[in-house]
């Protein structure tokens, strides 16, 4: 083994700093999953008759599913019937004020670095918490709602504003879309909404955070994004989780849409728990995540996928009105024993659509990284346009990078372009860095993160040094 | 035993029928391919078309030609070979050099999910054998023709073709798949292996009639500093298949696949390949580019596949396609699967239409728009073609590829 090799190993080793699990008083329902598991997570949110129609139809459907068993990923079999769908901290039922937050969840989130108390924060970023399955606190509501804009959690939506949830509820990523998506529209749990009046700016960036807290839980969350015509917003997702033996299971479902000139940026950094280097423990991370373009609207996917034991997941965009813009920008490592088969599905239906596509992966210990993504031109999509730029990086000999797109093309007008490199840090690269003085980790850092940059660059600031931070620590020890 | 249809063999013999879920045969039109039968090989007693003759002696050498899966002994000519060429059918071969049939037919192919090839090797035991000794060059091409010739609906013909060169040899093979009928087809594999420094120039022309369906297979075995370069012309057929697995196991052994197909009418022109290099130091080029004409569709699915400790590895693979109507429909999937650290690997692949800029130059330039078209999809089918060193094949190819220019 070179030595190279040997420090890339002892990186790769770095621990999760994020693995402690906080005693909360939690509120489970016992492991299970029947109708009955449906009716008694609706009925603990107070659910009007409609919404459990629509969850009960969703489990209907989803027991007629088989698993998905393409993505290039070695699964340990789901026990469905042994997990927990129902996991809330107890605390007063109703927040006045961030000050009513159960003090451990505010230490959690404080060690978790997240601004919840309103006075320390500095970043001007509206934050939504998520522990295991329920929404804790909402910041920010105050000024959010001088600007017409409503960000809540999804149960207070499903309450406060249930026209605006049933309208758009399922109506991109619909209930029988995959395995995934139809458990998560069977048992979500909480989530996030967002609703940008026709003309607003946001005049903040929103975020969520999700943290599964719970042991044998899984975590269904469901995010809302609706953008009238001409708003903007930018929106940013965090997620943690303790270090635990077993593979717990987050089976998300994201939805936007984006009406007529309106822009929706969403950035993802997940940092759930990726298990130890033998493979034990970690997250299992099925999501679903898909957003609608209208006629002139943009939607921007950024992801840096630096956790789970195992990232099944692939943010798209159907560009449905003419003109419309979709881009994926994403980092995706795996190291460990990590498995990520990611990518995205960019579907031209409008005229003169355009997408662009950069994908980075990064490869270390015995991580498995495979880009697995669609572009679909179809026969109404006169003069697309797409752009597919995927690299992979190996850091070592025992992992794998894997490259798979599907381009498929019914308008000759089309111009779609795919190019893919793999390749490796050379010796003589960072010969040349620490000759000049660098550290071996400085040096392979810095090339790390200039392989990563055009995606960084389109991460807000405060979640660029994040990901910047997280991909160091992650491949820390790992890297020669 | 009499011909059966597909879901038949299924049944009898425990096969899965490939499905639009199963990532190869995405693409397929299956319900033309539930219609194909399959049955031992009886020749067929319908006459030649007189193109035929003419096709096939306009390369001169040696050659074997089957029909139905069945030796032609009268077309085939295995007269005055030349030295360290020994060709010869397998029922010969089954005599002389059994072991050499004991490597096609023990196919690493997992049978359970690839029926056809099942199927081929089940009622495929006919079809040439092409050996040259150590060290010999044959200069002059051989040449392999089988022609399906079906006397009943959908029934398809299965044969087989042996390639061995052994340590330093060299040689040009040819293999002509055409056909006629109002259906049926033809299901050939090829086995090459190429032993350490050996040289293989290899064309398939796959040219059977627009009603018809080819299934093609060609797996190559490369050993040491071994070059294998390999220029399929995919043209005819209803649906028309190959499928390529290429095995660089030597040290530094290279090989180049470049790929042609030009679809018209409701053709579904498909090539699925994978690359993989199992040694150190080996060099791997696909080109493949496809022009893809009224409701035609056009599939690439290609593989560089690079195995552990297969450091040096220097691999590229490209895919481009010309749409030329607002029916056709082009699905390119170039795949990576690298699991060496020690890589240069890449891939590219594009979709467009004819550069309106060329074409208005050329207009400019006085030349009437019908005719720069012309000028322009040539030039993109050149590329391919002019891969083809030996001049007399390039000719003879260039003429093939011009019918289906239109």
């Amino acid at each position: 083994m070179s030595e190279t090799l040997r420090e890339i190993k002892e990186l790769t080793d770095a621990s999760y700093e994020y693995g402690f699990s906080t005693d909360l008083d939690t509120d489970i329902a016992p492991p299970g999953l029947t109708e009955d598991t449906v009716r008694l997570i609706s009925g603990k949110k107070d659910e009007p008759e409609w919404l459990l129609d629509w969850r009960l139809k969703a489990f209907a459907a989803w027991k007629s599913m088989d698993e998905p068993d393409w993505a290039k990923l070695e699964i340990h079999p789901i026990d469905y019937q042994s997990l927990s769908y129902w996991a809330a901290p107890t605390q007063k039922p109703v927040l006045d004020s961030m000050d009513d937050v159960d003090p451990e969840i505010r230490d959690m989130f404080d060690k978790l670095g997240i601004p919840l108390h309103e006075q320390k924060m500095l970043s001007n970023v509206a934050v939504d918490a998520i522990v295991d399955s329920v929404s804790v606190t909402t910041t920010f509501k105050m000024t959010l709602a001088a600007a017409g804009v409503i960000f809540c959690s999804f149960s207070e939506a499903v309450q406060d504003h249930p026209d605006l949830v049933r309208e758009h509820l399922g109506s991109v990523v619909p209930v029988r879309d995959n395995f995934f998506a139809a458990l998560n529209s069977a048992v979500f749990s909480d989530g996030s909404f967002c609703y940008i009046p026709a003309g607003v700016r946001c005049p903040m960036e929103l975020s969520t955070y999700f943290r599964i807290n719970s042991q044998n839980t899984g975590q269904f969350e469901r995010t809302l994004i609706i953008a009238e015509d001409d708003s903007h917003v930018s929106y940013l997702e965090g997620c943690t989780a303790p270090q635990r033996d077993e593979n717990q299971l987050h089976a998300a479902v994201v939805e936007l849409v984006a009406k007529d000139r309106s822009e929706i940026k969403y950035s993802t950094v997940q940092n759930w728990y990726p298990g130890d280097e033998n493979g034990v423990g970690g997250i299992y991370n099925f999501v679903t995540k898909r957003g609608r373009a209208h006629t002139d609207a943009k939607i921007s996917w950024t992801q840096v996928e630096t956790g789970s034991a195992i990232t099944w997941k692939y943010p798209s965009v159907i560009l449905q009105g003419d003109r419309s813009v979709g881009e994926f920008y994403s980092v995706a490592l795996s190291s460990k024993r990590q498995q990520a088969d990611t990518g995205t599905k960019m579907i031209h239906v409008g005229a003169d659509t355009t997408s662009s596509i950069i994908s980075k992966g990064i490869s270390a210990g015995h991580g498995q990284n495979t880009y697995r993504g669609l572009v679909k031109v179809l026969r109404s999509a006169q003069n697309a346009r797409n752009y597919t730029q995927c690299d992979s990086l190996l850091l070592g000999s025992e992992c794998g990078a894997h490259t798979i797109p599907y381009i498929e093309v019914k308008n000759p007008s089309a111009q779609v372009e795919h190019e893919a490199s793999t390749s490796t840090v050379g010796e003589d690269q960072l010969f040349y860095c620490r000759q000049r003085g660098m550290t071996e980790e400085d040096a392979m850092s810095m090339i790390v993160n200039g392989f990563c940059r055009e995606v960084f660059d389109e991460l807000p600031m405060e979640f660029a040094v994040e990901a910047q931070r997280l991909l160091s620590v992650s491949l820390e020890g790992s890297v020669g | 035993m009499t011909a059966t249809s597909t879901a038949e063999h299924q049944e009898i013999a425990g096969l899965t029928y490939p499905t639009k879920r199963d990532e190869a045969w995405r693409y397929a039109p299956h319900d033309v391919l539930g219609q194909l039968s399959f049955g031992l090989s009886v020749g067929s007693a319908r006459q030649l078309p007189p193109a035929f003759d003419a096709s096939i002696s306009a390369l001169e050498g040696p050659r074997i030609v089957l029909i139905n899966g069945v030796v032609d002994a009268e077309r085939s000519d295995l007269s005055a070979l030349p030295v360290g060429l020994r060709l010869s059918t397998f029922e010969d071969a089954r005599r002389d050099q059994p072991e050499l049939l004991a490597v096609h037919f023990d196919s690493d192919v997992d049978l359970s999910t690839d029926t056809f090839t099942a199927l081929n090797i089940a009622f495929g035991s006919n079809g040439a054998v092409v050996h040259v000794t150590g060290g010999h060059a044959i200069d002059v091409p051989v040449q392999i023709v089988d022609i399906a010739l079906p006397d009943e609906t959908g029934s398809t013909s299965c044969s087989g073709v042996v390639i061995h060169l052994e340590e330093g040899a060299s040689a040009t093979v040819v293999e002509t798949r055409i056909g006629d009928g109002d259906f049926g087809g033809s299901n050939t594999r090829t086995t090459i292996s190429l032993g350490d420094q050996a040289s293989l120039a290899h064309i398939v022309l796959q040219d059977i009639a627009l009603t018809q369906v080819h299934l093609g297979r060609v797996d190559a075995t490369q050993g040491a500093g071994s070059v294998l370069r390999s220029h399929l012309f995919n043209l005819g057929g209803r649906y028309g298949r190959v499928d390529y697995g290429v095995r660089l196991a030597g040290e530094g052994a290279k090989v180049e696949l470049t790929g042609l197909y030009l679809g018209m009418g409701n053709q579904v022109l498909d090539q699925q390949v994978t690359v993989v290099h199992a040694a150190p130091d080996c060099t791997s080029r696909q080109s493949f580019r496809g022009i893809l004409d009224d409701e035609s569709t056009g599939v690439f699915n290609g593989g560089i596949d690079v195995r552990p400790g297969a450091d040096g590895t220097d691999a590229e693979q490209s895919n481009d396609n010309l749409l030329l109507s607002d029916r056709a429909e082009a699905n390119t999937q170039p795949r990576l699967e690298i699991l060496a650290d020690q890589v240069a690997c890449k891939h590219g692949a594009t979709v467009g239409q004819l550069d309106t800029d060329a074409l208005y130059y050329l207009r400019t330039r006085g030349i009437p728009e019908a005719e720069a078209r012309r000028l322009l999809v040539g030039g993109f089918a050149d590329q391919v073609v002019d891969t083809v060193d030996n001049e007399i094949l390039r000719t003879w190819i260039t003429e093939r590829v011009r019918r289906h220019d239109g």
